[in-house]
Parts: C-alpha cells; structure tokens; sequence
C-alpha cells in the first residue's frame, strides 16, 4: 500500500513516516502543498494525508485541485483546525476522512487502512487466501490460527496481491506498491521477498499461494 | 429592584393626587366662603328687619316679631329663632320658638356673626347687632293690638332715647351644612374618579412611552453569546433613547471586535499547542511500538527536547505577554546609550541575518541617550530586530534610525516586507498572527511584536507600525520627551 503524507511539520513527517512505514505502508513525505499536488498527481496512491495549513499552497486547494483533476485518492485530512465548519467544508470538497490534531498514531493506522479497505471494495478485515488469513486492520498474517512474523515489505506484497487477486503485477509495480522514494530497491529484491515469503506462508508440499506467470510477474488466483 | 414604569407612576400620581387635594380643597373652601357668606347676609338681613321692627314709644320698646319666628316646631321644621336684649342682658323680647331658652350673646359686640349650639341642640348661625331703636310718637291705635308685637317697658332710670338694645337672629345652619356636606362627598367622589382615570392614563402613557426601552431590552436579550454581529434597531426611536442605542451598538461593536479577538487568540493558541502535542504523542507512540528501532528512538527523544524547547519558550513568552497587559513586570529606570543597544541587538540576530545575508544599515549619533528599563527596552528592541530579520528578503538590508524630535526620540527600524498589505498592519500586535497561514516557521511563536507592544505600554512608550512607498516595513518607537509621569525619557549627552 502506498501512502502520501504532505505535512509541513518535518518532525510530525519524520516520525509518520517511520511509524508508518513500520507498518508495511510506501510513504511519501512532501512538506508543502504545491510539491504535494504534483506528487500526487504523477504517482498512484492508496491514501493520501493531507494537512490543510501548508505552505505554497493550502491544503484545501490541493484536495480542490486532485478533485478537480479527477483523482478518486482517498485522502484523509489531518489537520490542528477543530471547527465543525472545517470539518465539514474539507468534507465537502471532496475528502474522505478528517483527523484532527493532536491524534492516535494507531487511530490513524486504522482509518487509513478502512480507507484501504474502501478503495478494495472490502468489508471484512480478514482476507483469507486459502488456509493463510491477511489481517488487513492489525497488518497480520496467520496460517491455521497461528500467527506467521512477516517482515513490513513482505506483508506489503502479500496485501497487494491479496487485495487484487487474479490480477498479475510485474517486479517493477511490486517496487513501486511497496516502496517509497527513500527506499531504493531492483527486481531481485522482489524475487528475495517472494520467496521468502512463500516460505512462510505455504504449506509444506503443497503448491505456492503466490503464483509466478512467467515474463509477467506474480498473482494470487 | 427599582422599576422605571412603577417610579414614574409613583411619581406623577402622587404629584396629581396632591395637585387634586389642593385644587379641590381651595375649590371648597370658595364655594364654602360664598355660601357661608351668601347664608350669613340673608341672615344679616333678616337681622336687620327684626331691628327695625323695634321702635320706641312712650317708654316701652315694641317689637314686632315676623310670623316666621312665632311658628314652627324644633323637631319637625327648621325654626328662626331671635332675642331682644338690653345691653345689661335683661331680655327685652323674645321669639315664641324660643318658648323659655335664651340665646347666647357676646358682651359688647356691635355685629358679630358666629357658630353656636341652637336651644334644639342643632348647630346654629347667630348674628348679634347693637342699635338704637327708633321713636315712634304716633297715637297707638286702640283696639288693633297686633299679636305679633312684643311691649316691654323701659326700666326706670334709663333715658328712653339712649337704650340701646342688643339683638340676636339665629338659624340652624344645617341647610347650609348639608350644601356644604353634599359638595365636599361629590368633590371627593370625583376626585376619586379623576385618581381612577388619571392613574389607568399614566400607566397607559408610561407603557407607551417605555415601549422602545422594552423593545431594545428584548433585542439585547434576544443577541446570543454566538451572534455579536446582530444590532439594534428601533423603529422611529425617541431622541433619548436613538442615542442609548447608539451608544449601545458602538458598545456591541467594540465588543464583538474583542470577543472575535479572543476567539482568535485562543484559536490560535489551541493551533500552537496542537501540533506540538501531535509531534510528542506520535513520536512516543511510535517509538513505543518500535523500540527496538534504537535510530528513530534517538531521534524521538530529540524532536522531543525540541518540541519542550519551543513550548517553553511559548509559556515564557505568554507569561511576559501577561505580565505586561497586566502591568505587573517591574520598571528599573537607567540611562543607556541607543546606539549599543541596538547593535546589541542586532549581534543577538546576527546569524540568523547572515544565514540570510542580510545588513544592517545604522545611523544613530553615539551620544545618543535615553532613561528607562533597559532590559524590558533591550526585549522590545530584540523583538523588532528579529521580526525585521525573519521577514526580510535575502540579501537585502535592514535600515535603523533614531533622532531627536519635539515629540522625543525617535527610532525606527525598516525592512523589506514583499508579501504585507496594509490592511494586514492592523493584526501585527495581533498575539499569534502570521501572515503566513500555515506557520509553517515554528522558530517564531507570532507573539513578539505583541510583547514589544505590550513593554512599550509598560514603559509609557509609543510604538507604531506602517507599511512606506516603498513596500518597507517601518516599525516606530518614540520616547516622550521628560515629565513627572514620565522618567523614561531622552537626553543627549
């Protein structure tokens, strides 16, 4: 999943972005509001956390813009602003959610992943794959009721897949759904996490959740 | 509580009740003077009948009494009664209503009219007239006695032509009375009445007249803590009042201003602590989660200690914010060159000028002086300095001036401010304002030209903003000239 922060605190986006990248989420953090446009703009993102008080330009501006662009984004508004009016004029210009400041880093995970949800068309937090079951709300994966430890990128490539089964992804757009700008990573690196993956979640002698389509890359059926 | 509508009321009642009493009063007691008077002329009248019909024949005095005091009963009628007397008190003729009573009489009185008790018990009106009456030397006519007339004989050592006889008419004055009785219970009664109508018209005049103050007593009831903008507005209001509501809506203005200033502060007061409060809870939950990530951890405990540096510095400036609104900081009055000062100043802001490679461009006679507290001076001039270095563009220079005027010393300092409108001038003591919206530069709280305002308040010190021709920032600080209120003051030395 791959998440946009503009947020013009460098230390509230300094430590989103670790919490947030802890969590298996590609993060990227742009501290004003033109440079947030255009990052949302040119790249494709799940969600998006969108401060309303930026500098350059001002977050409602943006949300307007990506609007007005035709960007479906889900965004999420985080902002110090607690008037019921902000709340509802962010809502109506287009957002999907609004926080406001100070917040819980874990309330924050969990919107963000309903958000994730919405995007999906996906009620249920549990997706299950067979015998193996992705938590989307705890970001957990679990094989017959027994928890199987996944590292951040590998749990970002089984959500990814699971989220859009059938469809087949290449090495590169499995870099771009999990990584971010300062996470730097080459096809091997996906082949690495693949298989290692597969081996904590498959079952001994039986074929591979993670299917691998020769010259296009990987699905779960 | 007092209330107008009962005060008045009160007021014009009693005013007319009394006006009313005295009215009605002298009004009865004229009508009573007249008929008193209109009473005792007839009996005056009657009186001097009686005394002409005494005459003096041949030793005797013969007095003829009209039928109207021979007849008539005490009980049943309302008899006249009268007396002859000689002026020693011997009864010379009398009334047959008087049948064995006398009448009173006072002793040397040649015409008096007065009140008395009837010999029927009633009330009476007596008049008493002393005269001589007249001869009569005409042969009496035998065989023609008149039952009317009274004979009494002149006492023997008397000379006939000097008796002089008193006479006493009296009537019950109960006719007059009952005049006098019925006048007074319908003046009363009117009066009464007149009390009735005039009380229901004052009310109803009141009410009327205090209708405006109830309709601009319920606006002001109706104007909500949230709706400051509302006004009032009084249809056709009296002259009085179009000035209370006036001076009301002015009042309605100053206070909306305040209280949206308030708003604004605490608004902007709940913004810097927000986001700071966002930083610490989401480093510490984070690092929480994670501590075993020993890179991030460091990095939370640093943000952390800068997140408690900056919100220590926002309690210590609202503090010293507080203080001077209050003006509770103490003054301590020295004398110190201008000059040092703000180079001073400036060499506490260097870095930050450099980074940005800016100049200060100073031209301050160095004998230059003033007397005041340096340290609150040094705290203001710092302020403008800083706000002149964070706002100015890079690579331009700082102008600073000070000279001696007939208003006092004057310093200023300007610099470039591409980005402020003027109308932008009347918020920069704002506490918390920004021009830049997002405050996204958390090195500056917005509070410092608040403060150097709120010193300068202090200290009795005039500090002026405006925005020049040439889109510089101009901040002004002007030191009075000396006077007994005022120590903080300039010399040149």
């Amino acid at each position: 999943m791959k998440l946009l922060i503009i947020e013009d605190s460098q230390r509230l986006l300094r430590t989103l972005g670790i919490g947030l990248r802890k969590m298996g989420y590609a993060v990227d953090l742009v501290a004003d509001g033109a440079d947030g446009l255009d990052y949302a703009r040119f790249n494709e993102y799940d969600v998006i956390v969108l401060d309303l008080m930026l500098p350059t330009m001002d977050g409602l501006a943006v949300l307007q813009r990506l609007r007005a662009l035709g960007r479906k984004t889900h965004i999420l508004i985080l902002s110090a602003k607690d008037q019921v009016a902000d709340r509802i004029r962010g809502l109506q210009l287009g957002a999907d959610d609004y926080m406001v400041k100070p917040f819980s880093f874990d309330e924050l995970c969990a919107r963000i992943q309903t958000l994730v949800r919405r995007r999906y068309g996906v009620k249920n937090p549990d997706i299950a794959v067979g015998a193996v079951v992705l938590n989307t709300a705890a970001r957990t994966v679990s094989r017959e009721g027994r928890r199987v430890p996944l590292t951040a990128a590998e749990y970002g490539i089984f959500e990814h897949l699971a989220l859009r089964r059938g469809r087949v992804f290449s090495k590169e757009q499995l870099i771009d759904a999990i990584h971010d700008g300062e996470t730097c990573s080459g096809a091997n690196v996906i082949e690495v996490l693949v298989c290692t993956l597969r081996k904590k979640i498959d079952a001994e002698g039986a074929d591979s959740i993670i299917e691998t389509r020769r010259g296009h890359g990987y699905c779960i059926a | 509580m007092k209330s107008i509508r009962r005060e008045l009321t009160i007021q014009i009642l009693a005013g007319a009740l009394v006006l009313l009493l005295v009215a009605g009063s002298l009004f009865f007691a004229a009508i009573h003077h007249q008929l008193t008077g209109d009473f005792d002329r007839m009996l005056d009248a009657e009186a001097e009948v009686l005394a002409r019909n005494a005459e003096r024949k041949r030793g005797t005095i013969v007095w003829d009494v009209p039928d109207a005091y021979q007849t008539g009963s005490r009980e049943t009628s309302d008899p006249a009664y009268c007396q002859l007397f000689l002026e020693d008190g011997t009864v010379a003729g009398l009334s047959k209503t008087l049948d064995v009573d006398n009448l009173p009489r006072l002793d040397g009185r040649e015409h008096a009219i007065w009140n008395a008790r009837l010999p029927d018990s009633r009330r009476g009106r007596l008049v008493q007239k002393i005269f001589t009456p007249a001869a009569d030397n005409t042969d009496p006519q035998t065989g023609t006695e008149d039952p009317r007339e009274q004979t009494f004989a002149i006492p023997d050592g008397m000379n006939p032509p000097d008796v002089r006889l008193v006479l006493v008419v009296a009537r019950s004055r109960e006719p007059l009375d009952r005049v006098l009785r019925t006048l007074a219970l319908a003046g009363g009664a009117v009066a009464v009445l007149l009390s009735c109508g005039l009380a229901l018209l004052v009310r109803r005049a009141i009410a009327h007249g205090l209708r405006p103050i109830e309709e601009i007593n319920a606006q002001i009831a109706a104007i909500a803590p949230d709706a400051l903008a509302a006004r009032l507005h009084v249809a056709e209001p009296p002259v009085e009042l179009a000035a209370i509501e006036t001076a009301v809506n002015r009042l309605l203005d100053r206070v909306e201003r305040a209280f949206e200033k308030e708003r604004r502060f605490s608004s902007d007061l709940a913004h810097e602590l927000r986001t700071p409060i966002a930083e610490l809870r989401t480093a510490c939950e984070v690092g929480e989660r994670w501590p075993d990530d020993v890179e991030s951890t460091r990095q939370f405990f640093q943000d952390t200690r800068a997140i408690a540096v900056q919100l220590e510095k926002l309690v210590a400036t609202m503090l010293m914010l507080s203080r001077c609104e209050n003006g509770t900081a103490p003054v301590l009055t020295q004398r110190f060159g201008v000059q040092a000062l703000v180079r001073e100043c400036w060499r506490h802001a260097a870095a930050s000028a450099e980074e940005k490679k800016l100049s200060l461009d100073e031209r301050i006679a160095p004998e230059l002086a003033v007397e005041g507290d340096r340290d609150k001076l040094e705290i203001v001039l710092r302020n403008l300095v800083e706000n002149a270095v964070a706002h100015s563009a890079p690579g331009t220079v700082v102008e600073c001036r000070a000279s001696v005027t007939p208003q006092g010393v004057e310093l200023w300092l300007a610099n470039t401010a591409k980005d402020l409108d003027r109308a932008d001038l009347e918020h920069v003591f704002d506490r918390f304002w920004r021009k830049d919206a997002a405050r996204t530069d958390r090195s500056h709280t917005g509070l410092g030209l608040s403060i150097a305002r709120g010193l300068c308040e202090l200290l009795g010190l005039r500090l002026t903003v405006e925005l020049r021709e040439d889109r510089r920032f101009e901040a002004r600080l002007i030191f009075p000239p000396p006077s007994e209120n005022n120590p903080g003051v300039l010399s040149e030395t």
